[in-house]
């Protein structure tokens, strides 16, 4: 599911910890992601993922917000370039 | 809940509705985010002065109240609800958008706007500001959490903010009351403040053409005054696509919803984002005011809240602390809050019997015992177990905990459709259903919270255990089923324990599988949602708890008090008329009304072995189902000595149903098997009037309770069907 091309993915890959940029978002709930502030070029922040591939916890302009899986996937983001994972 | 419907009839934005009159009194809209400290300030700055309603037609709370300056200036104060855009997503934001603009004929528009504003999480919370500064009517900010924005490291410049934004910005600490008296003072002077400096917040040119072209059209064709139609012209284009068009669009003219879906088709061809504009640019200019107001100020290296969550989020402690939590809700609910409801029952039999020497016998004093006192008496019994669970959510919410059980529960309630905040209501309906469905407020989703309330019913309560008590102690044996002899000492399961159990696990069993039907089939057209805020953990105001609990009781006893002192009236009538000649009261019910229902129903409840009598206990038990064991007592003509008391009158029931046989065939009426499709039909049918009473409350309207009613009833006559029927054929009597 998460593609191989490590510039970009869904923001349900992330793991717990990593730093990415929203590029763009979709999904039912669009409107109302533009407007917790998921605008292009924010940063985020993976804080926790819940057990049982329950919600995602994400830290965005500075407030904490909870989304499904599904809901996160709609959201893509792009990963900074930096030293690759090993 | 209800989409639209009602409230989004076409009101018909006119002059009249837009203005209010300048004679009355001036009136201030409270307007912030969830978890921004706005119901804690308001109840500081109104107290005891509040009027908590619903909007007609929708369920959206309604809170008022005033406030009256040292000057003895009196202002009105109404209290949206908390709301992150004016976007209308959900039916809280079209109320508040509605409010705001001036659409409501119940509602005049107010006269200015005090915005609440968390410090903590200023930029997200300046997205809304943006909105309303957008409205042309004063608005002042209040800003609060500032505590909090500093063990983040942020402190926010009120000074810099206030020149940032172009209003007056005051710091608020409504705990330590701070604050309090500035914006009272403020508030007199507030509705004839100049409104806010024109925007700075610029859109592309293309899409501000079209704002403005959108907005000119909604002022000739709705007289609406320039600032609302602006705000009305960014709000339509950058409508919600999952939203049905039509229900958003319905109260304009025909011109504004053609240039409408000409201007979306066209920026659609054009690849523009309108949304994403409107976004972009609001945030753009929130950063600038961001800037100009935030410090970064020394803190600790992780914040506290943070601290707290590696432990109460943890994927094995989290879930240890969660379950203990909720051991002592359940615990709470089920025994504790039985202590002061034996009290309750206590008191109400006192004046029952204050009533029966007192006043002269008849009918009238029957009415009054029974049909009103009884009604007030099942009604108020449930106070100590609506107070108990709203301490104890009220508290969960205000210290920010409630989000993490939610966090927590998601993924097992989700996959019926259910939320995670779906947990706490269904679990404290294992006590009562009245709470529970109450407590679904707390769901954010309409439709998780529908779906919620729609099955909490079926979570077993505590007054189906006096039916249970009775039908496994007359005709379940306590044979050993798995376990072994200890001595004189069994250990393991006995067949009444598994019994009992099997009863709350069919319960929760029904609900599951019934939020996963409609979720599937009846709510299908609701986008689910989820997006829950992580608010920081916050010691909780004792204030905010105790007004929470009382509210809610309050709304309790006014709303479903009035219901079910009505239905407690009709079945006391039922069950009373026509009068008998005969003084033996089994007579009395058999020829009464209540008696008839019972024999006419029973060629519906013969395929699941029930007879006529135990139709009475059925219609009776609508009351409340523990009126079945007393109403069985009245119909197998127990003597009235052992009625006094409810253990020997279920043990003397228990040999009269033993007895009892079926005139016709001379075979026992009760079996173990009928007894057991007498429990499964009180697992699974609707029989509490208070239940219908609060669904009707909380769902605004007939239409749910009634469904809920059909739907349970049919569930509780096929599941019973099966099993008595199943179990006839398997050779069980």
């Amino acid at each position: 599911m998460c593609p191989v091309d490590k510039t970009e993915c869904s923001l349900d890959c992330l793991g717990r910890g990593q730093k990415a940029r929203v590029t763009a978002v979709g999904g039912p709930n669009r409107c109302r992601l533009l407007e917790l502030g998921f605008t292009n070029g924010t940063e985020v922040e993976i804080a926790r993922r819940a057990a049982f591939g329950g919600p995602l916890e994400i830290r965005i302009r500075s407030y904490r917000l909870s989304l499904r899986k599904d809901e996160a996937a709609t959201i893509l983001v792009s990963l900074p370039v930096v030293e690759s994972p090993s | 809940m209800n989409r639209g419907g009602k409230a989004a009839a076409p009101v018909s934005p006119s002059a009249t509705t837009v203005f209010p009159t300048s004679t009355k009194r001036p009136v201030i809209a409270m307007v912030g985010n969830p978890n921004c400290g706005k119901t804690t300030l308001f109840n500081a700055l109104t107290g005891l002065r509040q009027k908590v309603g619903n909007y007609p037609g929708i369920t959206v709370e309604r809170k008022e109240g005033t406030v009256t300056s040292e000057s003895g200036v009196v202002i009105g104060l109404i209290d949206l609800p908390g709301l992150y855009s004016l976007t209308p997503h959900s039916p809280d934001e079209r109320i508040a958008r509605d409010v705001l603009l001036g659409y409501r004929d119940d509602t005049a528009r107010p006269d200015a706007i005090v915005n609440v504003v968390d410090a903590s999480n200023l930029e997200r919370n300046l997205y809304l500001t943006s909105q309303l500064l957008d409205l042309g009517i004063p608005v002042i900010v209040a800003l609060t959490m500032g505590d909090t924005a500093l063990q983040h490291g942020v402190r926010v410049d009120a000074a810099a903010l206030e020149k940032a934004l172009g209003v007056p910005v005051i710091p608020i600490i409504a705990s330590k009351r701070q604050g309090l008296r500035e914006i009272t003072e403020a508030f007199t002077t507030l509705p004839d403040a100049p409104p806010p400096p024109p925007r700075r917040w610029e859109l592309p040119p293309i899409v501000e053409d079209e704002v403005e072209e959108m907005a000119t059209l909604l002022m000739q064709h709705h007289d609406l005054p320039p600032a609302t139609a602006f705000t009305e012209a960014t709000l339509l284009l950058g409508l919600p696509e999952s939203r049905a068009f039509e229900d958003q669009v319905a109260r304009w003219a025909p011109a504004v919803q053609e240039h409408l879906k000409q201007d979306l088709a066209g920026f659609a061809v054009e690849g523009i984002d309108i949304s994403t504009s409107i976004a972009e640019a609001r945030y753009g200019d929130v950063g600038r005011v961001v800037t100009q107001a935030m410090r970064r100020v020394e803190a600790p290296p992780v914040p506290i809240s943070d601290k707290l969550d590696r432990v109460f989020l943890h994927r094995i402690w989290g879930y240890v602390i969660f379950l203990a939590l909720m051991a002592l809700v359940f615990q709470t609910m089920f025994t504790w809050a039985g202590i002061p409801q034996g009290w309750i029952e206590a008191g109400v039999d006192a004046v029952k019997n204050l009533a029966v020497t007192r006043l002269p016998a008849g009918d009238l004093r029957d009415l009054f015992v029974e049909g009103v006192l009884g009604g007030v008496g099942n009604s108020i019994v449930f106070l100590p177990q609506i107070l108990l669970l709203f301490l104890f959510i009220a508290t969960l919410e205000d210290t920010g905990y409630l989000a993490r059980a939610a966090f927590l529960m998601d993924r097992l309630m989700s996959r019926v459709g259910l939320h995670g905040k779906s947990f706490i209501p269904l679990l404290s309906s294992y006590a009562c259903a009245i709470p529970g469905i109450m407590a679904t407020r707390t769901i954010d989703s309409p439709r998780a919270r529908l779906l919620t309330i729609l099955v909490a019913p079926l979570m077993s309560c505590s007054a189906r255990l006096p039916v249970y008590a009775l039908m496994i102690g007359a005709f379940i044996p306590p044979t050993l089923v798995l376990g072994f002899h200890l001595g004189r000492f069994e250990v393991g399961l006995d067949m009444r324990t598994l019994t009992l159990f099997s009863m709350y696990a069919l319960g929760t069993t029904m609900a599951f599988l019934m939020a996963a039907l409609f979720n599937r089939t009846i709510l299908k057209g609701e986008p689910p949602t989820f997006l829950l805020e992580m608010p920081p953990y916050r010691l909780p105001s004792l204030r905010t708890v105790i007004y929470q609990m009382f509210e809610r009781a309050w709304l309790f006893l006014k709303r479903a008090g009035t219901v079910i002192l009505a239905i407690s009236i009709v079945l006391w009538f039922l069950a009373t008329y026509p009068k008998s000649q005969s003084a033996n009261a089994s007579e009395q019910v058999r020829g009464s009304y209540a008696g008839l229902i019972g024999r006419a129903i029973e060629p519906a409840i013969a395929p699941l072995g029930f007879d006529w009598k135990m139709g009475i206990g059925l219609v009776s038990s609508f009351a409340a189902r523990e009126v079945f064991v007393t109403a069985m007592g009245t119909i197998y003509n127990v003597d009235a000595a052992a009625s006094e008391d409810e253990e020997k009158l279920s043990i003397a029931i228990d040999e009269r149903m033993k007895a009892d046989v079926d005139p016709v065939t001379g075979k026992h009426t009760f079996t173990p098997l009928v007894a057991i499709a007498l429990m499964v039909f009180y697992v699974l049918a609707m029989q509490c009037m208070s239940t219908i009473a609060v669904v009707k409350r909380e769902t605004n309207g007939w239409k749910w309770p009634l469904f809920q009613i059909a739907y349970m009833t049919a569930l509780a006559w096929i599941v019973t069907f099966i099993v008595y029927q199943g179990g006839k054929l398997l050779g069980y009597s």
